[in-house]
């Protein structure tokens, strides 16, 4: 099963080039897993940072680092390559560190991704249930979506498992599982979200995202 | 200028001079091609000078240690230390390390099969950057430049540059895919 819906160029640039916020990344990630074309899209962008190291304005180093890397090399007198860490051969999402699960609703929760993020972020797993509504919510940044399982309809285009989907600031919106399974999604938003009416408010307040 | 070219020596075989006979005179000559440009690629993403120098430099030694799996007829050695300076940043940045998100599991793969002139296409890759740079109007590139080598939102390169969010938006769509299709159509 391919995916229908990708990160833009300028995502999986910034992805390449270790620019995009921890979480954020994670979504990519994600994504990038299940989609062969975004990861040549990545493959393509390294190789692109890597030819436009040779016109960045070089910034001298401190006149005795080569010496003092040389003395270090000493050291380590001949290069080795480091043992490989053991394979951990489950896909991403299930090598995620995980806090605890919070129950929204039955079928429905969200659980924090325990990762070093800015404080102002959130990431975060979402399961939905059938045919549920998800809150009317702006953002106060951006939000990336990734659908790990089920199905979600939002402002009339349908994302199935495998697809990205990223938000801007300005988009007001409201998401809707389909109908038949549960949705579950990896998120990550910039800020908190903007609830827009107050029962949406109040679930969020319970639920923290 | 270029990394590669007719007048220096490839830097992948520096790489693999040091892998096989840990030759310090190849590490020192790529030390100096590449720690200043790391550095200056890390200044740019907003990586304070004293931190943009040890990583700089922990990236070259890094290049020292792995020499050996470095492969050649995969990745060009500046596209190589690009990644990995750029997996450096990311670790010292993050205890928790969501270098998880630099660790994928693809196990979907085909090992390339290269005869030894396609071998030589990912430094070609890197030289067609250049070519595929040149492509792109002014603006385009600096675009593309702002986009790899400063941590900047969109906005605040609107801001920068005096043209409107949306310019910047659709400059970047661009520029990115005229970049990315170039290089895809090369490789």
């Amino acid at each position: 099963v391919s995916a229908s819906h990708h990160p833009s160029d300028a995502v999986l640039a910034a992805y390449a080039a270790g620019g995009l916020k921890v979480g954020f990344d994670l979504v990519v990630a994600a994504h990038l897993e299940a989609c062969p074309t975004c990861r040549r899209g990545v493959r393509s962008f390294e190789t692109a940072g890597g030819g436009l190291l040779g016109s960045i304005e070089p910034v001298a180093m401190h006149e005795d680092s080569l010496s003092h890397a040389l003395a270090r090399l000493e050291r380590e007198p001949s290069p080795t390559p480091p043992p490989a860490p053991p394979a951990d051969r489950r896909r991403l999402v299930e090598r995620l560190p995980l806090g605890r699960r919070r129950w929204l609703a039955p079928g429905a929760w969200v659980q924090p991704v325990a990762v070093d993020h800015d404080p102002a972020d959130r990431v975060y797993l979402l399961r939905v249930g059938p045919g549920v509504q998800t809150i009317h919510h702006a953002h106060a940044g951006p939000e990336f979506t990734y659908v790990i399982s089920g199905a979600l309809k939002d402002d009339g285009v349908v994302l199935h498992a495998g697809d990205f989907c990223e938000r801007d600031t300005e988009h007001v919106h409201q998401p809707t599982v389909m109908p038949g399974q549960g949705c579950l999604c990896l998120v990550a938003t910039q800020g908190s979200i903007i609830g827009q009416d107050w029962a949406s408010r109040l679930i969020q307040k319970f639920a923290g995202v | 200028m270029t990394l590669v070219d007719g007048r220096t020596e490839d830097p992948r075989g520096l790489i693999v001079r040091i892998a096989q006979t840990g030759d310090r005179e190849a590490f020192a000559q790529l030390f100096t091609l590449f720690a200043p440009r790391v550095k200056s690629y890390l200044l740019g993403l907003g990586t304070p000078p004293q931190a943009a120098e040890e990583l700089a430099q922990e990236a070259l030694l890094t290049v020292w240690r792995k020499a050996a799996v470095f492969d050649p007829a995969r990745a060009g050695a500046a596209t190589w230390i690009f990644t990995i300076a750029r997996n450096l940043r990311i670790d010292a940045a993050r205890r928790d390390r969501s270098a998880l998100s630099y660790a994928l599991n693809v196990h979907d793969e085909p090992e390339p099969i290269e005869t030894p002139a396609e071998a030589t296409l990912s430094s070609d890759n890197e030289r067609h950057v250049a070519e595929a740079m040149r492509g792109l109007s002014e603006e385009q590139r600096e675009v593309v430049r702002l986009s790899f080598f400063q941590d900047k939102a969109h906005s605040e390169i609107a801001t920068e540059l005096g043209i409107p969010l949306g310019t910047v938006k659709s400059r970047v769509r661009l520029a990115l895919a005229r970049l990315r299709d170039r290089l895809e159509a090369l490789s």
